[in-house]
């Protein structure tokens, strides 16, 4: 039996070990290395796709909620332009009923006041017309002496006076 | 110097490169089991890379990868984007063997670097066993796909005259495989050895001034000179050459088993 081998030979046992150690190191390689790491990237892409999906979601949700908020912001300016104004309206509606009725005061004070100074002149003239009146019977008696009747005289008087208002 | 008569040199004579495979032991089972050199190399070449395997696969992680798994993707994505490239989509569970193919290939070679081992490689039993389940995995397909009768059928495509060639060509395809990645590795084996003679006889003549016998019988020339051609032979060679059969595997073996539409056509 020869120690060696010849250069190029056929030996079955050889290439019967050549593939058996072949289909072990697949199998072993097979299970060890590829599945779990095949499982590894799998799973990775997954998290990796779920991620996006996430943010993808949250991306929309906001750009929703942005659109939501623009719209109550643009709303609240609306709202604050309205509230100021109706409030410069009523504002104004309010000055000019305050203006009217002082004016409206104004004019209702200024009429009785002339309507008090008119009774007063009135009746500072009956009053006059009066002491007038019985200065002038005094002075009538004391010059005619025959003393009327002091009804008659009053009359005669007033009609005197009246003649004389009417003139003045 | 000359082989003896059963073909082998004399022991001694010259380095293990220039014969085959030292046989280790004979189990007396089954008329001789035989253990070369090339089977134990080949253990260890699956040692090594068992042990490889079980240390990077160590600990993956989904979302913090270590710099070792990160290596592992890199080398594993490149070994499944070359299967998809040759082969298509629809054989990508085909990238283990192939791994295991390339690994058992590249780490067989490189253990010829020991100089201690030899290449497993460098027998052709090795290289044919894997050429012959190229071809296997190749007829399996071919008749899975198209049945027995068409697959015997093509052998008479496109004329009838060509069937001989087919024959041949089909025939010849595991030979030159195996031939070839055998010989690119055993060549460089017996060049490395030549290699180391010419260096021992060109030391002993420089070094024969010296009249001390130890010293000039030191072959010094073979200190570093030989990794030189070791890093073509060993380290380039045996990439290409393990770059090769997995490449040749996957075009035969993809040829042989197309996307299922097109085969659907072929039918």
């Amino acid at each position: 039996m020869p120690e060696y081998q010849p250069f190029v030979t056929i030996d079955v046992w050889t290439m019967i070990f050549a593939w058996g150690n072949l289909i072990i190191l697949f199998l072993f390689l097979k299970k060890i290395l590829f599945v779990p790491l095949k499982n590894i990237i799998d799973q990775r892409q997954k998290q990796i796709k779920d991620m996006y999906d996430e943010a993808r979601t949250d991306k929309d949700a906001a750009a929703a909620m942005r659109v939501e908020y623009e719209q109550k912001l643009a709303d609240a300016s609306a709202k604050g332009e309205e509230i100021i104004r109706s409030a410069t309206a009523r504002a104004h509606k309010q000055e000019e009923e305050i203006i009217r009725e002082a004016n409206e005061t104004a004019a209702k004070n200024l009429r009785r006041a002339d309507e008090q100074i008119e009774m007063e002149k009135k009746k500072a003239l009956n009053q006059l017309k009066d002491e007038v009146s019985s200065m002038a019977v005094d002075i009538a008696s004391a010059v005619i002496e025959k003393n009327l009747s002091e009804e008659d005289n009053r009359e005669m008087i007033d009609r005197f006076i009246g003649q004389l208002g009417d003139e003045g | 110097m000359s082989p003896d008569s059963d073909g082998t040199w004399e022991r001694g004579e010259f380095q293990n490169g220039m014969n085959g495979p030292k046989i280790l032991w004979t189990i007396p089972v089954f008329g001789g089991v035989t253990i070369t050199e090339t089977t134990l190399t080949s253990w260890i070449a699956m040692a090594i890379i068992m042990i490889a395997a079980w240390f990077l696969s160590r600990n993956l992680s989904v979302d913090k990868p270590s710099k070792r798994q990160i290596v592992l993707e890199k080398i594993i994505g490149m070994l499944y984007g070359m299967v998809e490239g040759t082969m298509g989509k629809h054989n990508l569970h085909f990238a283990p063997y192939i791994g295991a193919l390339f690994a058992s290939s590249i780490v067989g070679t490189l253990l010829g670097m020991t100089n201690i081992l030899r290449p497993a490689t460098a027998d052709l039993n090795t290289t044919l066993a894997w050429a012959l389940a190229t071809t296997a995995l190749t007829w399996f397909f071919s008749i899975k796909n198209s049945g027995f009768l068409a697959w015997l059928k093509s052998f008479a495509e496109p004329v009838a005259v060509m069937t001989p060639m087919n024959i041949i060509s089909e025939i010849a395809n595991p030979i030159s495989m195996s031939f070839r990645h055998f010989g690119n590795i055993a060549g460089g084996l017996v060049m490395t050895t030549l290699l180391y003679q010419a260096l021992a006889a060109l030391s002993a003549f420089v070094l024969q001034w010296i009249p001390v016998k130890l010293i000039n019988t030191i072959p010094i020339f073979q200190l570093g000179i030989p990794a030189f051609l070791s890093i073509y032979f060993d380290l380039f060679s045996g990439f290409v050459q393990a770059l090769v059969i997995s490449m040749l595997t996957m075009v035969y073996v993809g040829g042989a088993n197309p996307p299922k539409e097109e085969s659907a056509e072929n039918t």
